[in-house]
């Protein structure tokens, strides 16, 4: 009978725990009930059997020589023992090294980008920040209308980052969607930031507009994010920032962000060339041996 | 009753030396590591010879292996030292197999001042097998080892620890580092592989591989 194609590769493995006596009592009883039952399964055993015995009787081959070490095999063999793993450990702690060093960089390069500035608006930030050259005109011309502006610096306080920069944003486009900011009298109380009405107009609308002239202002309420109804028209704070931030650099800190490399490219070719050293030093050893 | 007692005092007895000697070369004390070789480098051998197919090619493993087994002896934790002996063994056999591969040996044939090939230099005669040789040693373990060579690696390790080695499923498992599930099957398909490469020396085998095959070819006509 010819079993080999009969047999399943289950029943094969069964009939080998069978042989080496590798199945339980419960097992082996249903097998032992099997065999009785079907007569292929029979015949594989009689032939695993001799299979078996077949290999067991192979002659034990008389070793060559004596494996047993000298002194000097020993002392050699024991001489680079912690130099392969030592080169390969350094090696490999290079390699991540390298690896944390190039995968923070790609990160930070691409999803840490600061929120995108558009252009106008970074431009009414920037007129935001106004130069002091621009501060003196306006005491000169003290004669114009003067408008509240907030002095919330870019990145300013409790904000950080963008939301800080949205924050000083909105300050702005208050007194631009008011069209005509909270107008106070000229001799204000010292520290708040009185400028004369900057072209913000222009700057948010590329569009050239006419301003509007000065006869025609107070036609909308002013608004004041954050400031309660009935606070309207009264002081809120005379302390400016003890030591504003320059406005302009931190306007350019945010349209232009730092682009220099975290890690200086010389400490990663230093690292570059180390676990390739390393590398080559294993591969040395490892070979030799 | 009295000889199962002394038997047992004697595996103790033998058990207990061994792990006196493993202490001892662990500590550095070659002496006592070249006792422990001693009583295994057969077992050894023999293994790697069974895979390699070849004499020079199991002693060099088998070589290696001591040396590595020297090396790593602070990291040995325990357990049967056969085993682990074995283990390193079987993977020193692994990279002579695979440096095999890599470089396969071509042989050179010296060449005369006119040019001409000598037929059959003195170095280069085979010494394995000889034909007074051959007539000693038994036909079947030629066909055995025959098939056994033709058997996948995977597969020819299993069957060599279980069958030639004796060593029984979990051992082999540890010594191969594969689940005991897979020493299983992996022993299954290698006798059944044997089988079917056997009944080609049908004249060779016992009875009763030839008893069978005469009848297969009796339903296969």
């Amino acid at each position: 009978m010819n079993w080999q194609a009969d047999i399943s590769e289950k029943d094969m493995t069964l009939l080998c725990e069978y042989l080496d006596d590798a199945l339980s009592i419960t097992d082996r009883a249903k097998f032992e009930k099997r065999l009785q039952q079907s007569p292929g399964l029979k015949e594989a055993l009689e032939d695993m059997i001799a299979l078996k015995h077949s290999m067991r009787s192979l002659p034990c081959k008389p070793v060559p020589h004596q494996f047993t070490l000298t002194h000097n095999e020993a002392k050699k063999a024991r001489r680079g023992r912690f130099l392969l793993p030592t080169f390969g450990w350094a090696s490999v702690v290079s390699m991540i090294l390298l690896a944390v060093i190039f995968g923070s960089e790609f990160i930070f390069a691409n999803f840490s980008a600061p929120q995108t500035v558009s252009e106008p608006t970074a431009m009414a930030l920037q007129s935001e920040a106004a130069p002091e050259s621009t501060l003196r005109e306006s005491d000169s011309a003290s004669d114009q209308p003067v408008y509240l502006l907030n002095w919330v610096s870019v990145g300013g306080k409790g904000g950080g980052g963008s939301g800080g920069a949205a924050y000083g944003m909105g300050g702005g486009m208050a007194g631009t969607y008011a069209q005509d900011p909270m107008m106070v009298e000229p001799a204000e109380p010292e520290g708040i930031m009185m400028v004369e009405p900057t072209p913000t107009e222009e700057i948010l609308a590329p569009t050239p507009t006419p301003a509007p002239p000065a006869e025609d202002k107070i036609t909308v309420e002013p608004l004041i994010f954050g400031v309660h109804e009935d606070q309207l028209g009264q002081v809120i704070t005379i302390e400016p920032d003890e030591n504003p931030e320059p406005m302009v650099a931190a306007v350019q800190e945010v349209i232009e962000p730092a682009k220099g490399p975290l890690i200086s490219t010389n400490v990663k070719l230093i690292l570059v060339g180390l676990a390739g050293a390393f590398g080559l030093i294993w591969l040395l050893l490892k070979f030799r041996r | 009753m009295e000889v199962l007692l002394v038997g047992l005092t004697l595996a103790l007895k033998a058990i207990m030396e061994e792990t006196e000697l493993i202490t001892r070369a662990v500590d550095g004390d070659l002496d006592a590591f070249n006792q422990l070789v001693l009583q295994h480098q057969e077992v050894a051998y023999n293994v790697a010879y069974r895979i390699m197919a070849d004499e020079n090619a199991a002693s060099d493993a088998t070589q290696e292996a001591v040396i590595s087994m020297y090396r790593k002896l602070d990291t040995y934790r325990g357990g049967s030292f056969k085993s682990w002996f074995l283990r390193i063994v079987t993977n020193a056999c692994y990279d002579e197999l695979r440096r095999q591969r890599r470089r396969p040996t071509i042989p050179i044939e010296p060449e005369t001042n006119e040019g001409e090939l000598v037929e059959s230099p003195e170095w280069l005669e085979d010494k394995s097998a000889g034909p007074e040789e051959v007539l000693g040693t038994s036909e079947i373990e030629q066909a055995i080892q025959h098939c056994l060579t033709g058997l996948e690696q995977k597969f020819r390790v299993v069957i060599t620890l279980v069958d030639i080695s004796g060593e029984d499923y979990e051992t082999v498992a540890q010594i191969i580092g594969t689940p005991i599930g897979t020493v299983k099957s992996r022993l299954a398909r290698a006798r059944l592989k044997m089988q079917q490469c056997l009944q080609g020396f049908r004249e060779l085998l016992p009875d009763q591989f030839r008893h069978i095959t005469e009848e297969n070819d009796e339903l296969a006509s």
